[in-house]
């Protein structure tokens, strides 16, 4: 049975990591480019990477797609790149393991670069996007990728701060 | 223990569907999708834009200094602004004299349309790094179009624009991309920086240059957030940095000339020595606009 408390934590928690990414997302970003970190992909990647059911997929599809809505990328794009993180993350995230922070760095860098990629290659068929830019625009997701990845150890201290999403945290994941 | 299995099954079945959705949805047309992201916009607006209103003010204090005091770099930053704004002043004599000269002919051109101005606000960010747009308060209803010049104000120089008084303040940040839907009050204004924003330009050599010459050229958002001008004709005269770069007056969109900004480096064109690359330093900050003015030339 789906405990509707659940739900509730990670709309409040999606929801103040959309806010923070709309609101606030290009006034504190780095350098002249302002580059932002992608607050919505730690948190599908950690909710991929914690929890215990597997409805965190659903919440990393829902991410997605809010970053979809909250995005010019097509709609659908951001939904099934999350989706697929979110599922791989989650079925080898015994691989993974320890008890330290790093992994949870590497697979959010690798991650959101990937996921950037990805979005900008469907956008190159549908959305209007150049590849003569493609350059430019993989350097800024590099440098995005390494930014949001060394948010994931602070998103982390803050979810083990807050009650467990959709089942109890697992054991030994990163943070505990 | 039942009851959770069914639980796991059900919700990894949703999911399946739901990535199927979004196939779909990735199939369908853009025009049939793209006014789904002015509706959560919307939704968020209240949020978002008290959010940016606070990062706003504390990037603001943070950049000011004591009273009393004002440092070197200070100093330039305002010297320069000044000039800008001269500019966009000297642009606009130059628009009224032809005004005069065709008045004076009993001629009616289409150069001398007239505009009326709809402030809108910033509410928000587009949250992917790939595209560098804003969105606002102000949807159809006010008259926004697609296609339309924004104009923006260094927020130290006030924060709230009042047309006609002080639209030689503002400078030229970028285009409304898309007008939003009927009943949600919403537009996308993508800035100058954007991967793929074209503009044609003029540049001008700037105020320690005695010189008379102007080249035309295209501005374009090149990646990595840069700003870059191709294909200026530079007819013996060389461009360089501290050159003013205006957009060109375009009867349907901005009846006079306005500064984007200055030069901020030149190079020849690696791909093409003929031509010059030129990057652009905008005259406003893109990321902390407040406020925006759009010029609507059909009222």
């Amino acid at each position: 049975m789906v405990k509707t408390g659940h739900w509730i934590s990670f709309g409040l928690m999606g929801l103040g990591a959309l806010v923070i990414q709309s609101g606030l997302g290009r006034l504190v970003g780095l350098g002249p480019q302002r580059i932002m970190p992608d607050l919505l992909l730690i948190l599908a990647v950690l909710m991929a990477f914690r929890c215990e059911d597997s409805r965190s997929l659903l919440g990393c599809w829902v991410l997605g797609l809010c970053k979809d809505l909250s995005s010019d990328a097509v709609l659908g794009s951001y939904a099934i790149c999350f989706g697929l993180l979110g599922v791989t993350v989650y079925f080898l995230r015994n691989w993974f393991y320890g008890n330290n922070w790093i992994s949870a760095m590497v697979v959010t860098f690798l991650g959101s670069f990937l996921v950037e990629q990805s979005v900008y290659l469907i956008g190159t068929f549908k959305g209007g996007l150049s590849w003569e830019l493609w350059g430019g625009s993989s350097m800024e997701m590099l440098f995005s990728a390494g930014f949001t990845a060394a948010l994931a150890p602070y998103g982390q201290w803050i979810l083990s701060k807050l009650p467990g999403l959709w089942g109890r945290q697992l054991k030994g994941a990163p943070g505990e | 223990m039942a009851g959770k299995r069914r639980g796991q099954t059900n919700s990894k079945q949703v999911f399946a569907w739901l990535m199927v959705l979004s196939v779909v949805a990735l199939l369908l047309p853009r025009r049939l999708t793209d006014g789904l992201d002015f509706v959560l916009t919307s939704l968020l607006k209240p949020m978002t834009s008290v959010s940016r209103g606070w990062g706003l003010s504390v990037t603001k204090n943070l950049e000011l200094a004591k009273p009393g005091s004002v440092r070197a770099d200070q100093y330039r930053q305002l010297e320069e602004r000044a000039k800008r704004q001269r500019t966009n002043l000297l642009q606009e004599i130059r628009q009224l004299k032809e005004l005069n000269t065709a008045l004076t002919g009993l001629r009616q051109t289409f150069g001398m349309a007239q505009a009326s101005y709809i402030i809108a606000g910033v509410i928000g960010s587009d949250t992917s790094n790939a595209h560098r747009i804003e969105h606002l308060n102000q949807g159809v209803e006010a008259g926004v179009e697609a296609g339309q010049i924004v104009l923006g104000m260094d927020p130290r120089d006030g924060s709230n624009p009042s047309p006609g008084e002080s639209i030689s303040q503002m400078f030229v940040v970028g285009r409304i991309k898309q007008a939003g839907i009927k009943g949600v009050r919403n537009t996308k204004l993508e800035l100058l920086n954007n991967n793929g924003f074209r503009l044609p330009v003029v540049i001008e050599p700037g105020e320690g240059r005695r010189e008379d010459w102007r080249g035309q050229g295209v501005l374009e958002g090149n990646g990595m957030g840069r700003i870059v001008v191709k294909m200026v004709e530079i007819e013996g005269h060389t461009v360089q940095r501290g050159d003013v770069v205006l957009a060109c007056s375009d009867p349907r969109r901005l009846p006079v000339e306005m500064v984007i900004g200055s030069v901020g480096d030149c190079q020849a064109d690696r791909s093409n020595p003929l031509l010059w690359e030129i990057q652009v330093k905008p005259a406003v900050d893109l990321h902390q606009l407040d406020q925006v003015v759009i010029v609507n030339t059909k009222w």
